[in-house]
């Protein structure tokens, strides 16, 4: 027998989508255009003045949203790299080995150095790096190999240094990469994050979402990744990982900003269907919708 | 002629049978001042744009004037591969290509001089917006095929290049716009030319007729700074026609800006987020 499902659709033209309620209200712009004629405000990002002219017109160089803090005017491109932030959590996939650094690639856009005196190599942190290191560099990390890290130092032409000094960085195992636009990660003290339905994701602030299963041992701090456990992982657990990759997706297609909470209740709000069906249009609204009433029922709830 | 060993072999040189009829001499205005696609002279075509059509580039646009279209993406920016030629400026490489199958005789794979004479002219206009001082080291690629050839591929191009960059959140001075104008003999401007109308050399000896000015004009515009930052020109012109057609241009291609504001704004519009 031929386990053939049918899914029923709403036609697909309905939309009762809150999202886009407030759309007409951004400013948009696109580049060229004048934003202000005052002169009191700053120029941020993605704007530019005309060095000769006396008006100091300020003109935006990106299409976007105009964003004010204050008197600073930023014009915020919707697709653009990522700007790394001394700090910030990565993921990233190695593309070259080269003498005492690998190059990594973060969606940034330079490639970020790790250098191998920044890297916690096995045998304890206080160790001298020889040459017999440097030549076993590929042994630990090779070229394609995901890894984590943070976020050392941004060099004057934007270039990153990274390292994964900690145990909680280093190499990544079994699991899922998911890559979203970097605007949508919401900024937070923890980028790493246990959650209860048994998987760990990373939500790096590049954009690049690792999901995998939490190990274990592993619930406090990892081993840097120097054992990467290649057991299959059972089907319910890969489930799991699955599960969440769709609905980081949702909410990336919708837009909605990715924390551990917005993940957490889209997942929540997900368990009533089936895998396969969250990547369906109206489950994926359904999930969605039902994910921003949460949240704004905890944020109502708070105040 | 190059082969190449990936592709199926096809003839490497094959003519569209009407080709081989003998050329009838057409005139390209009939009594009327219509044009042979009914049109008038200064009549342009409708111009259709979309940006992120291409998913896999970082921006995209495609353009579609009459039955001309042209499909542009945008990679990058990223590193230089080549530490060598190391600047704090960052780099533009442009290639336009002709499908083999988008003109009535078939193009190679190999980019030809007649595209890489293009595909400057392109460069020329996209390096005086784009703002490449933020982009140190970088490299940005831009790659523009036109899928079928009517008339008015570098304009089309142009402004699908421009529309792919900030569709790209690359950072620019201005969106560029450009438009044609085909100069047939004194006093005839054709807006927007059909790839019959397009000026071929051998048009300048059989239909000259003591008149001396043939030729085709594409300018590239910055609108809103009403600043020229390419022109194309080939063919035989004298000086002052020459100005008249880079001026009948600036304002064709002003009128385009309308449109390409329009399509940039709608393609932001669907993906605005939502975090007010």
């Amino acid at each position: 027998m031929s386990s053939s499902t049918i899914v029923i659709k709403a036609p697909s033209k309905r939309r009762n989508n809150p999202i886009y309620a407030h759309a007409s209200e951004v400013f948009l712009v696109t580049p060229g255009d004048v934003i202000t004629e005052d002169a009191d405000y700053m120029r941020g990002h993605g704007t530019y003045t005309n060095a000769g002219d006396e008006d100091n017109k300020l003109y935006a160089s990106v299409a976007g949203v105009v964003e004010r803090i204050n008197k600073l005017v930023c014009v915020k491109a919707l697709k653009t790299r990522y700007n790394g932030e001394v700090g910030d959590v990565v993921v990233g996939r190695i593309k070259e080995v080269q003498q005492k650094r690998w190059k990594v690639e973060t969606n940034s856009r330079l490639d970020s150095t790790l250098q191998i005196s920044s890297v916690n190599l096995p045998g304890g942190e206080l160790r001298r790096r020889s040459a017999a290191d440097e030549l076993t560099m590929r042994e630990y990390l090779k070229e394609g190999d995901l890894i984590s890290a943070e976020v050392q130092q941004v060099h004057n032409d934007g270039m990153l240094s990274l390292h994964t000094r900690s145990l909680r960085y280093g190499k990544l195992g079994q699991g899922c990469c998911v890559v979203v636009s970097p605007s949508l990660i919401k900024r937070r003290k923890n980028h790493i994050h246990n959650l209860p339905c048994g998987a760990t994701t990373i939500l790096a602030n590049n954009g690049y979402i690792w999901i995998s299963i939490t190990s274990g041992d592993a619930c406090n701090e990892g081993d840097g990744g120097f054992n990467v456990n290649k057991e299959p992982v059972p089907l319910e657990e890969r489930e799991v990982v699955c599960r969440l990759k769709n609905c980081i997706q949702c909410l990336a297609k919708s837009s909605v900003m990715l924390y551990d909470t917005s993940v957490l209740y889209a997942y929540e709000s997900s368990l009533q269907y089936q895998v396969k069906e969250i990547m369906s249009e109206k489950v994926s609204l359904e999930i969605v919708n039902q994910t921003i009433s949460l949240l704004e029922r905890e944020k109502t709830g708070d105040g | 002629m190059a082969t190449d060993s990936r592709r199926l072999a096809v003839p490497q040189s094959s003519l569209d049978p009407k080709s081989l009829c003998p050329a009838k001499v057409e005139r390209l205005l009939n009594d009327e001042e219509q044009r042979l696609d009914g049109r008038y002279s200064s009549e342009s075509r409708g111009i259709y744009l979309q940006c992120g059509t291409v998913s896999q580039a970082k921006g995209s646009c495609y353009c579609e004037l009459g039955n001309t279209k042209v499909v542009c993406s945008v990679y990058g920016p990223k590193d230089v591969e080549h530490y060598e030629d190391f600047q704090m400026e960052g780099k533009i490489k442009c290639e336009f290509k002709y499908a083999p199958f988008s003109c009535s005789k078939h193009r190679g794979h190999i980019p030809d001089l007649s595209e890489a004479e293009i595909s400057d002219v392109i460069l020329q206009a996209l390096t005086a917006s784009v703002r490449l001082q933020c982009y140190p080291k970088s490299l940005i690629e831009v790659f523009i095929i036109v899928l079928e050839n009517d008339g008015s591929a570098v304009s089309a191009s142009i402004t699908a290049a421009s529309l792919a960059l900030a569709d790209a959140g690359i950072e620019q001075y201005d969106i560029v716009t450009s438009a044609s104008v085909r100069v047939y003999g004194n006093g005839n401007f054709l807006e927007d030319p059909t790839s019959v109308e397009e000026y071929r050399p051998q048009d300048f000896d059989s239909e000259s007729g003591g008149d001396l000015n043939h030729g085709l004009v594409t300018v590239a515009l910055l609108p809103t700074l009403n600043q020229v930052c390419a022109v194309l020109s080939n063919g035989h012109l004298e000086c002052d026609v020459l100005v008249e057609t880079i001026q009948m241009c600036t304002s064709l291609a002003q009128n385009l800006y309308t449109a390409a504001r329009k399509c940039l704004l709608s393609s932001v519009k669907s993906v605005d987020q939502n975090n007010a």
